[in-house]
């Protein structure tokens, strides 16, 4: 056992590591190999399709590099386990897909309520319920924010290739850590199950972000000292006393009913999210400079979205593509300028109207917006778009 | 220049290892772009498996495709599925002694005998290597050299005759004429 652990701090680890290179390789063993790189040595799963891989991948790596895979009797275990390893300083993670993903809200809102840093990577499927386990769906993007109740945030980000499993699982392990928030990979089946061109750069040059330990003494420490907006995290085992709950806590962690507490710890809760929106949040912008009309797309459908602009630029139709990269927080300001030349938007999404809900909270007053809702069970081909893009152009 | 290939056939015709190493041979050993999206029919057992691999100089925007501009065919059920999906002006390579191919005017259809060529290399799953050969020769998509190396690291065991039968499929190829 205690061998096992030292194993966690050695370089012999690193050894074991996805060496830099390209590889083909699927989107989710992708999320996996980034996931051991960030430094996740702990994984809590049940088996759910599509995204069974990154499970049986970690359970092959992560032995090899002295870290642990537990299968559990659930999602609600699961997530529960990865909350309790990150209160045990390790990064953990889990993956699931929408019934799985419904199951883990409550252990997300724990999660959110006691700055626990875990990262969830929900390969969406089609829904609701059951649905169909081996195709696409977009449907959880409002659950990834509001799926537990109560106030908070957290951070979504919308993987679109194999490049961004690598890339934003590493980053969702650094946000998570950063602002000590419970992270979600929103992936799609399409993104997680296609095998594409990965490069791995040199592991020197991926950013890795550590916890923020805390430098006071131990008597003096507080687990959530608002005088942070995001408090340095101690953890089990290193000298520091502290209390977690998951009921209404003031500084120390105890318990309170007072709404001086409530207030205090439910505003800097979203206020650490919100007030880094434009650091944490992120976008791509295609074509916009020009553009009389913006597709608004994200996951696998920005694909199917930048073929179908390519091809009406071809036809002369000034239409580009503004792809969300995080889904929470929503990179509104990034259509500002196209929405102050008044350019109209078209979102397209799997789903019956998820994003487009949050796309008109911020613009519907100033332009058009439209949407195309497309039903769970297949992307959106170009050509679909592309008519789309007439209808409205035209109209 | 991008091409389209849908592979199919039966679980266990490697299928998907045929993919793989296209796409292997494309991303990691020769400077191109290649994507794969694979599909499976709902049984268990005796079912189909399909590989859709694009393969490009640039990079590749959208992965999925409904009409292959190539299209293998390893079984009379997987062709017959497909048959009618192939672009017009598309190629049909399927299986000689396992399928019976329908008359479709407007493609190239070639037949390669590919389980009995593996069979006469000794091992008869190797007949997706028969295959890649023959459609890497006769498509000029990769180097040999690239896709040899794709192999290498992509098959298991039993490399020198997987080898072999890619020969055996390049030897195919040669004078065919498309």
């Amino acid at each position: 056992m205690s061998e096992r652990i030292s194993l966690l701090t050695t370089e012999r680890a690193e050894e074991w590591l996805l060496k830099p290179g390209v590889y083909f390789m699927q989107g989710n063993i992708a999320s996996a190999e980034a996931a051991l790189i960030a430094g996740c040595r702990f994984f809590a799963g049940y088996p759910i399709t599509p995204s069974n891989e990154i499970a049986e991948h970690m359970a092959r790596r992560l032995p090899q590099i002295g870290g642990y895979f537990i299968q559990f009797e659930d999602e609600i275990a699961s997530i529960n386990a990865i909350i309790g390893a990150a209160y045990g300083g390790v990064k953990s993670m889990t993956a699931t897909s929408g019934p799985g993903f419904s199951l883990m809200q409550e252990g997300i809102g724990l999660a959110a309520m006691i700055e626990a840093p875990v990262v969830i990577v929900d390969v969406q499927r089609a829904g609701p319920s059951t649905g169909i386990p081996t195709l696409v769906g977009q449907g959880d993007v409002m659950q990834a924010k509001w799926g537990s109740h109560g106030d908070y945030e957290i951070v979504a980000y919308l993987p679109n290739s194999v490049q961004e499993m690598f890339d934003l699982t590493i980053e969702a392990f650094n946000t998570a850590w950063e602002y000590r928030v419970p992270v979600i990979v929103l992936a799609d089946q399409s993104v997680g199950q296609m095998i594409e061109r990965l490069k791995v750069p040199p592991l020197d040059e991926i950013k890795v972000v550590e916890r923020n330990a805390p430098t006071v003494p131990p008597e003096e420490y507080l687990p959530f000292d608002s005088r942070y907006l995001i408090p340095p995290m101690a953890v089990a085992g290193e000298g520091y006393r502290f209390h977690v709950t998951a009921l209404t806590h003031d500084d120390r962690g105890y318990p309170s009913t007072s709404h001086e507490v409530s207030t205090k710890l439910v505003t800097r809760l979203v206020r650490k999210i919100r007030e880094n929106e434009k650091v944490i949040g992120r976008y791509e912008a295609i074509a916009l400079d020009d553009a009389e009309l913006v597709i608004v797309a994200y996951g696998i459908t920005s694909r199917s979205a930048l073929r179908a602009v390519r091809e009406a630029r071809r036809e002369g139709l000034k239409v580009g593509l503004f792809r969300p990269i995080t889904a929470w927080p929503f990179p509104y300001w990034g259509l500002r300028e196209a929405v102050d030349r008044g350019a109209r938007i078209l979102v397209v999404e799997i789903n019956m109207g998820q994003m487009v809900r949050v796309v008109r909270e911020h613009y519907s007053n100033l332009v058009d917006i439209y949407f195309m809702p497309w039903a769970p069970g297949s992307v959106p081909r170009p050509h679909d778009i592309l008519l789309k893009v007439k209808e409205v152009y035209g109209g | 220049m991008e091409v389209r290939l849908r592979l199919i056939g039966a679980g266990g015709h490697g299928i998907l290892l045929a993919g793989n190493i296209i796409g292997t041979a494309a991303t990691v050993y020769s400077s191109k772009n290649a994507t794969m999206v694979i599909a499976y029919s709902p049984a268990q057992r005796g079912g189909w498996s399909r590989a859709d691999v694009v393969v490009s100089d640039e990079p590749i925007d959208f992965p999925i495709f409904d009409h292959p501009d190539v299209l293998v065919a390893t079984t009379q059920e997987t062709y017959d599925l497909e048959i009618g999906n192939v672009r017009s002006g598309g190629l049909i390579v399927y299986e000689e002694d396992t399928v019976k191919p329908a008359v479709r005017g407007d493609v190239t259809q070639l037949g390669v005998p590919a389980f009995r060529t593996a069979i006469k290399v000794g091992f008869r799953i190797s007949a997706n290597m028969v295959l890649l050969g023959f459609l890497t020769e006769l498509l000029k998509l990769l180097p040999h050299d690239a896709v040899k190396l794709a192999i290498k690291a992509r098959v298991k065991r039993r490399i020198d005759v997987n080898l072999q039968a890619y020969e055996e499929g390049v030897r195919l190829a040669r004078g065919v004429r498309l």
